[in-house]
């Protein structure tokens, strides 16, 4: 697992890689059956990679996020796989020991950075008590040096730890976020969705800083959003997720000019871009799949222009087109360059 | 801060004598007055009864005897009772007042303080196998009638059990030969003077704690102040105050079942208004960031999500206090509390305007001060609208 891994990063690090995510099954239990909603998972993050995680809404993005970190609802349950961490095998640890490496070793950026702050406590007093959980040695004079250091690094005035997150405009906010993210040094950054309750232009510009942090910072940081544009715009990396599977992974420059994937092709084809040539907008057809009864085969099968009898029955194994490149579909010899799909 | 006190408290004069002159219209439109007594009684004839209503003030137009009042009420004369002719009013409340005070305090304090833990744990181990039997304790006490209800408990706890006296407000044989200086509303006054130290004291405690800069140093600030406080009173009560302590004792035993009667009832809707609040407050965002910081549970629970839990449940305080003062009536009718519902009660049936505009004056003061404590307590807990 380990060679592969690292071969899979695609080389843009060298080393072995700070997370690696190998053959992860997550299902959710219902009363109606079982949700499968992280399905066969493999991926390796880089030290100082940025790893983008993208797809339509319930493909799994975000419960392979909360795998993670471990912050699951009592209905999930990994069923195989390993998570590991900086040698540490995150999914077999008990609850009170995760407590421990949260936030320390991996921490999260929240989407809709409005309702991650507690209303009624002062911003700088919820980031200190993070530090007071992972550093408990540290005495309130130093907490407060590293958080005016971290909401500088952000980009925020000092004084505004002292304030409540109803002070701050939402971009403030979302800065706050990441301070908070940055706290405690991780190893990893989840960031999910981390501008997508913001308008264009702040959100470019926390996009713009993220990036430019990270790099600074030499920080590895996960990605994950709807918006393949912001994904393209940050990450080195790209996956591509559909129902609870990674379908595509690759070098974000090889996989955006020439998807392998049909759904990545899609999806790439359904989004408008503001460089580069004119061309339709193709809409994808269909809804994403019932995970409690997920089509048998390729998962994509039902809504895939390039479905054959193999699809229905077979599983596509991922296979390495290029290094590092991945692709998990029986015919993505077929699928065109952008553009060139007449519907 | 102070300029915001300041505007509520002109607005709550203002508020008062809009509910005092409709008391005082009210009154004034019952049928009758009290000199009807007498009209059965064929030595009074009518010229002494207009002789004795005009005595009593009772004579000329609704608007002159309106005037009058709020002269006589806003110079501090509140007039003489008709039935407990010649005590006046004003010292009549002094006594009762307090007994009443105690009553709404013990009983608030115990319901708010009871209803909110419960509902509190209710809502962390949803799902398990005694919620559904607790919540039923809780939907029982917010729906049973409540008279009734207070006679079960004197019933049960006080003829069953006998562990508390069946009502009144203290034991007279054992009074009869108490030392000169100890006298009933005396010792009353000074246990509720104690409790109100210990209260105020603790809040300053606490806010004194809180803004010692350092958590750790903080924490201990406020343990030791709190230890002192308590230490202290209890010195005070075991010395000074020794020729007292066991009378007061006395009071205390038969507060005791009013008061927790009184905070049974309000303690099923606090139980049930919480639960209902901290579900919806564990559903929010920032338990999940507090959770992947990485921080224990037990303080997710009480830090975070109790804390937000705690604002609906507050203002929800704020609309149950009319209903409070109804059920004080009540209390006070059946465990024979003298205090201001009893006094109320029995002034206005006995058509005694003067002790029924008092008690309702008094009563609606209470109100108006129990409002704006709770406002500024909100405003202390809620950051979003604090001025």
């Amino acid at each position: 697992m380990n060679e592969t891994a690292i071969e899979r990063n695609g080389g843009v690090q060298s080393g072995r890689p700070i997370l690696e995510v190998d053959g992860l099954v997550m299902h959710y239990r219902t009363k109606a059956g079982d949700v499968s909603a992280v399905e066969e998972v493999t991926f390796a993050l880089g030290r100082g990679e940025a790893l983008g995680l993208v797809g339509e809404s319930g493909c799994g993005k975000t419960s392979v996020a909360m795998t993670l970190i471990r912050l699951l609802p009592d209905n999930a349950i990994i069923k195989e796989g390993s998570v590991v961490l900086d040698g540490l095998n995150v999914a077999e640890l008990t609850d009170g020991e995760m407590r421990k490496h949260r936030w320390a070793d991996i921490s999260m950026v929240f989407q809709g950075a409005m309702n991650a702050w507690n209303p009624v406590y002062k911003v700088g007093d919820q980031i200190m008590e993070a530090l007071e959980q992972h550093f408990p040695d540290m005495s309130e004079a130093e907490g407060r040096v590293r958080i005016a250091e971290l909401f500088e690094l952000v980009g925020l005035s000092p004084a505004m730890m002292d304030r409540y997150p109803h002070e701050f405009s939402g971009g403030m906010r979302q800065r706050a976020v990441i301070a908070m993210a940055l706290s405690c040094n991780p190893k990893v950054i989840i960031a999910d969705e981390p501008t997508t309750a913001l308008d264009v232009i702040v959100q470019d510009q926390i996009l713009k800083e993220l990036r430019k942090i990270q790099e600074e910072l030499g920080m590895s940081i996960i990605y994950i959003s709807h918006d393949v544009a912001v994904i393209a715009e940050v990450s080195d990396r790209i996956g591509v997720m559909y129902a609870g599977r990674l379908v595509e992974l690759g070098a974000t420059d090889e996989v955006f000019p020439r998807p392998r994937h049909p759904y990545t092709y899609l999806l790439l084809s359904s989004t408008p871009s503001v460089v580069g040539p004119r061309r339709r907008l193709a809409p994808l057809e269909g809804e994403p799949p019932n995970l409690l009864a997920p089509p048998t085969g390729c998962r994509f099968q039902p809504r895939c222009p390039f479905a054959a009898e193999i699809c229905a029955s077979q599983d596509p194994p991922s296979q390495e087109l290029a290094p590092g490149h991945h692709v998990a579909c029986w015919h993505w010899e077929q699928v065109p360059e952008l553009g060139r799909l007449e519907a | 801060m102070l300029k915001y006190i300041g505007r509520r408290t002109l607005q709550n004069v203002l508020i008062f004598i809009v509910f005092l002159s409709a008391t005082f219209f009210l009154l004034q439109a019952q049928p009758g007055d009290i000199s009807q007594q007498f009209l059965a009684n064929p030595k009074i004839t009518p010229e002494v009864r207009e002789q004795f209503r005009e005595q009593l003030g009772l004579g000329g137009t609704v608007g002159e005897q309106y005037l009058t009042y709020m002269g006589n009420f806003f110079t501090g004369n509140l007039g003489i009772s008709f039935s407990e002719y010649p005590r006046e009013v004003s010292d009549i409340l002094a006594e009762r007042l307090p007994r009443t005070l105690a009553l709404f305090l013990f009983a608030t304090l115990l319901s708010f303080g009871l209803g909110f833990q419960s509902g509190k744990f209710l809502a962390w181990r949803r799902g398990s196998k005694t919620e559904p039997v607790v919540t039923t304790v809780g939907v029982f006490f917010q729906t049973v009638f409540y008279p009734w209800f207070a006679l079960m408990m004197i019933w049960a706890f006080a003829f069953g059990l006998g562990w508390f006296p069946i009502g009144k407000f203290l034991t007279v044989e054992k009074w009869l030969d108490a030392p000169p200086g100890v006298e009933a509303n005396g010792v009353f006054n000074r246990m509720l003077i104690t409790a109100l130290i210990v209260l105020v004291g603790v809040a300053a405690v606490e806010v004194v704690g809180r803004r010692a800069g350092d958590r750790r140093r903080g924490k201990r600030i406020t343990w030791a102040g709190r230890i002192l406080l308590v230490g202290g009173l209890w010195i005070w009560w075991a010395t000074v105050w020794s020729e007292q302590a066991p009378y007061a004792l006395d009071i205390a035993w038969h507060l005791v079942l009013p008061t927790v009667t009184l905070a049974l009832i309000g303690f099923g809707a606090t139980m049930l208004l919480t639960r209902a609040s901290m579900l919806e407050t564990l559903k929010e965002d920032f338990i999940l960031t507090a959770r992947a910081k990485g921080v224990p549970d037990k303080v997710i629970r009480d830090k975070h999500a109790a804390r937000n839990a705690l604002l609906p449940v507050t203002t929800s305080l704020v609309l149950s206090l009319a209903f409070l003062i109804g059920g004080g009536v009540v209390t006070e009718t059946v465990f024979s509390w003298p205090g201001m519902g009893a006094t109320l009660l029995s002034a206005a049936l006995q058509e005694d305007i003067p002790l029924t505009i008092g008690a309702f004056a008094f009563i609606a003061v209470l109100a108006l001060i129990a409002h704006l404590i709770i406002d500024i307590v909100y405003m202390y807990l809620d950051p979003r609208i604090r001025v």
